[in-house]
């Protein structure tokens, strides 16, 4: 008795997720993205610019750089540019613990790449751009094409491909 | 700011630009479809046509360029037919403009494919187009499908480039794990020999038998397989690297026809041959050598080879020569020549220049022999031309040469007889080699220098009698006073100190574009043998690195650019130049400005950058007329203008300017993209100082141009 019960409701849970599921507008539009935090901020970034994502594990830093090229690192392979981008989002970067992790950053178009170094990853989430709210004033780099708007917890989602093409980080 | 920075930002602007003009020429072409033609349409197309060639020719898109030039013809021939356009004539056109667009924005899916193969596509192509148009019945002839398949060796497969690169990539990931395999087996061996020694000194001992006996056991497999881990890593990249070779007729492709439009250009009649084009060499080599073998084709032709009359009266044959000839030297070398039987080059000339911008003492000077003196032309800035408006000017390109070829780990010197012609022995490695870097540490960190620009390491001793020279600390080694500095204070990681105690002894002779230099270093590691890995596309143009390498232990290392490490040394500005005039009062620089003139965006863009990279303050206008009113209302130290504009060409501008009073002496420099020696008779009648032609022209010539005359 208590099984059929159990079933009963549990075949009712299933028929009411299919539905949300079927008629949620998320599924249409949303966008995978990697969440991480930096300075403090929770961002995220479409995973269509994003190569590869990996934990940091040390740059060698170049001489005669401008302060946010943290240096080079080997990625499969590959020497790529690490770059902390706190400065430009207007955050505070504070000491790389274990958690911290690189973003590989690539737009085929441009042939740019990058990696980003970040305080920690938080993992892939879902974002419906049409539900972004815009930036209000007190940001600093509201102007920017950087950053696309913020969801509704609070996350800053920026679009990769300015990034990658931002002026201030070219060298 | 570099030239492929510069070349990126540039060709940006020139795609926004493109856009605009392609957009016109549809418009136009889908007008004519539907019979809406006018003759004034007609030469708006024309001229559509004609900026985007000039535009596309100052990005150095020489297949744009052609392909336009044919639209013009084609749009020329349209209008003088009365603008009458039928259905063929539209496709024509539509099929000029995909071209373009395809030429400039590249195919929607983003892969090169092997040259060797898309080119035998091409020919498939064009001959199926040919057969097309003879053949009015649409029957496909039987016999050509069968015998297709004679020409294509089943075995040949299409595979994207990017795709062998990975391939390659992976394959050079083994070598630090082959290292660290052998230092592993060494440690074990070592281990061995330790546990063998304390059982030797403790006497019988069971246990320490049985570990002695495994450790001998694992020591010697773990040796064997590291040997075998060598033999086949190696084997795999070179067969890895064997995939990506290429013959030189890739390089040479379209090198004929830039050869034969530079001669017609410049009245010159020139033959030119390529022996030994089916050579294969490493891809990312061939890649490299484009820039250096066009320039020097460029040189053989504009300052080798005379003008026909010239040519007759030195009883040489009318036509010039020109030639390239690839020889396989030994297994893993390859020589490239390329040769001109022109006027060649003057080696006294060559020795006044030397001393005329001090590049050596008189005395080491007597004592080289006329080949040896020849090699300065590899100097940076050094250029025997008298004149400065030459197309390919010599001075920096020379050793823009040299360089590119040596960082593929080749070399190249000129050998010449004066009146017989100039032959360049580029000298190259089959694949790109592993590098060969020593390994020093200063300041903390720990860098790579190439072992080829490294002359000798010197101790200094307090018995050394430094000298300073203009503010330059010296000293002595093999008889010549070279600057020396600690490299910690070269690349900003250490400030400036006098003599202290502290300060390392042991320093590095760094040669490079034939200057030298000592860095002192805390300690040199090890000269050791890397893979070099270029730093990407967003590090591209800083100063001292110019690559990494991977250290056996997976460390990066940063490999310096010794030319940067020099010029630094040399008082020289690294990435930029800063140009301006010393005040004496104020002890400050004084800018110096400069009017751009130029109507398109592109060639604006580009002059505009190359300036404020240098240094210089812009001011730009889009015409003469706004040119004249900028004159009035700035401070202007030279002009730069383009010959064609609307409204007031650059030739007027160049009459005005001579016409007043005020601006009588201001310097002017045409830059333009027209080609014929009459133009440039016209601009410098009409009172300009200079006069480049924009043919893919390079930062390093305008600049030399402008300093010249501010």
């Amino acid at each position: 008795m208590q099984d059929e019960r159990e079933i009963e409701i549990l075949e009712k849970r299933a028929l009411e997720l299919a539905r949300i599921s079927q008629e949620d507008p998320r599924r249409e539009t949303s966008i995978d993205a990697v969440a991480f935090v930096l300075g403090g901020r929770e961002f995220a970034l479409g995973l269509e610019y994003v190569r590869e994502v990996r934990p940091f594990s040390g740059v060698t830093p170049l001489p005669a750089v401008p302060r946010f090229v943290m240096g080079i690192a080997a990625i499969r392979g590959e020497v790529i540019s690490v770059v902390d981008v706190s400065e430009l989002l207007g955050v505070t970067q504070p000491p790389l613990t274990a958690d911290a992790g690189l973003i590989v950053l690539q737009d085929k178009g441009s042939a740019m790449t990058f990696a980003l170094v970040v305080n920690g990853i938080l993992g892939v989430v879902k974002i419906d751009p049409e539900e972004l709210l815009t930036l209000s004033a007190s940001y600093d780099y509201k102007e920017s094409r950087i950053v696309q708007g913020v969801t509704a917890s609070g996350m800053v989602f920026l679009d990769g491909r300015a990034l990658l093409n931002e002026p201030s980080l070219k060298l | 700011m570099r030239d492929d920075e510069l070349m990126a930002t540039l060709l940006e602007a020139f795609r926004e630009e493109a856009k605009e003009r392609l957009e016109a020429l549809y418009s136009f072409t889908d007008a004519l479809e539907t019979g809406g033609h006018s003759l004034d349409r007609i030469d708006a197309a024309y001229r559509e046509a004609h900026s985007l060639k000039g535009a596309a020719r100052a990005v150095g898109l020489a297949e744009v360029v052609r392909v336009c030039q044919d639209l013009e013809s084609f749009i020329g021939r349209l209008r003088e037919g009365g603008g009458e356009a039928s259905r063929e004539v539209v496709e024509e056109l539509y099929r000029f403009v995909g071209e373009i667009e395809l030429g400039i924005y590249g195919p929607k899916m983003e892969s090169r494919v092997l040259h060797n193969v898309t080119k035998r596509d091409r020919k498939e192509i064009s001959e199926e187009k040919k057969a097309r148009k003879e053949v009015v019945s649409p029957t496909p002839s039987p016999g050509k499908s069968i015998s297709g398949p004679f020409y294509e060796p089943a075995e040949t497969v299409r595979v994207n480039v990017q795709r062998l690169d990975v391939l390659l990539k992976r394959a050079e990931e083994f070598i630090p794990i082959k290292l660290a395999y052998s230092e592993y087996a060494g440690e074990l061996k070592r281990l061995y020999w330790f546990v063998e020694d304390v059982r030797n000194r403790r006497g019988e001992d069971p246990d320490l038998s049985y570990i002695e006996s495994i450790l001998q056991k694992l020591s010697l497999r773990v040796e064997s397989t590291s040997r075998q881990l060598d033999l086949l890593v190696e084997d795999l990249l070179d067969r890895a690297k064997n995939v990506l070779m290429q013959p030189f007729s890739v390089l040479f492709q379209g090198m004929g026809r830039m050869v034969r439009e530079l001669a017609q250009e410049l009245g010159r009649e020139v033959v030119f041959t390529v022996d030994g084009e089916d050579i294969e060499i490493d891809r990312r080599i061939l890649e490299e050598l484009r820039d250096p073998v066009i320039h020097l084709l460029r040189n053989a032709v504009d300052h080798g080879i005379e003008d026909p009359a010239e040519r007759i009266r030195f009883g040489k044959d009318r036509q010039g020569h020109v030639g390239v000839i690839i020889r396989r030297e030994e297994a893993r070398k390859i020589s490239l020549i390329v040769k001109d039987d022109g006027k060649g080059i003057s080696a006294k000339k060559v020795r006044e220049k030397v001393v005329e911008l001090g590049l050596t003492d008189q005395s080491s000077l007597g004592a080289m022999d006329e080949a040896q003196v020849l090699q300065f032309i590899f100097y940076p800035g050094f250029s025997t031309s008298s004149t400065v408006t030459e197309l390919s000017g010599r001075g920096l390109g020379m050793s823009i040469v040299k360089e590119k070829i040596e960082s593929v780990g080749g070399t190249v010197s000129v050998s010449s007889r004066e009146g017989f012609g100039t032959e360049f022995l580029i000298e190259l490695p089959v694949s790109l080699a592993t590098f060969r870097g020593i390994l020093v540490k200063d300041s903390g960190q720990r860098f790579i220098l190439p072992t080829h620009s490294v002359d000798a390491v010197i101790r200094l001793g307090s018995s050394d009698k430094d000298v300073v020279i203009g503010r330059i600390r010296s000293v002595k080694h093999n008889g010549r006073v070279i600057p020396v500095q600690r490299l910690g204070v070269v690349l900003g990681l250490e400030r400036a100190s006098g003599r202290d105690s502290r300060e390392p002894s042991v320093a590095l002779v760094v040669n490079a574009s034939g200057a030298t230099a000592a860095f002192l270093v805390e300690e040199i590691v090890t000269e050791q043998e890397g893979l070099i890995k270029s730093l990407g596309p967003h590090l591209q143009g800083i100063p001292f690195v110019w690559a990494a390498t991977v250290l056996g232990s997976g460390e990066v290392v940063p490999v310096l650019t010794p030319g940067d490490l020099i010029r630094f040394l040399q008082g020289r500005p690294v990435a930029t130049e800063e140009v301006g005039v010393y005040d004496e009062e104020t002890g400050t620089k004084k800018r110096k400005n400069v009017l751009v003139v130029e109507d398109s965006i592109t060639s604006r863009t580009l002059l505009k950058n190359i300036l404020e990279a240098s240094g210089f303050g812009v001011v730009t206008a889009v015409d003469g007329l706004e040119a004249l009113s900028m004159l009035e209302n700035y401070e202007i130290d030279l002009v730069v203008s383009d010959v064609e504009m609307p409204r007031m060409n650059g030739i007027e501008l160049t009459r005005r300017i001579r016409a007043s009073e005020k601006m009588r002496n201001l310097p002017v420099i045409l830059v333009t993209g027209l080609d014929s020696p009459e133009d440039r008779e016209r601009g410098l009648e009409a009172g300009a100082d200079a006069y480049i032609v924009k043919t893919d022209f390079r930062q390093t010539t305008l600049l030399d141009v402008i300093k010249r005359y501010v």
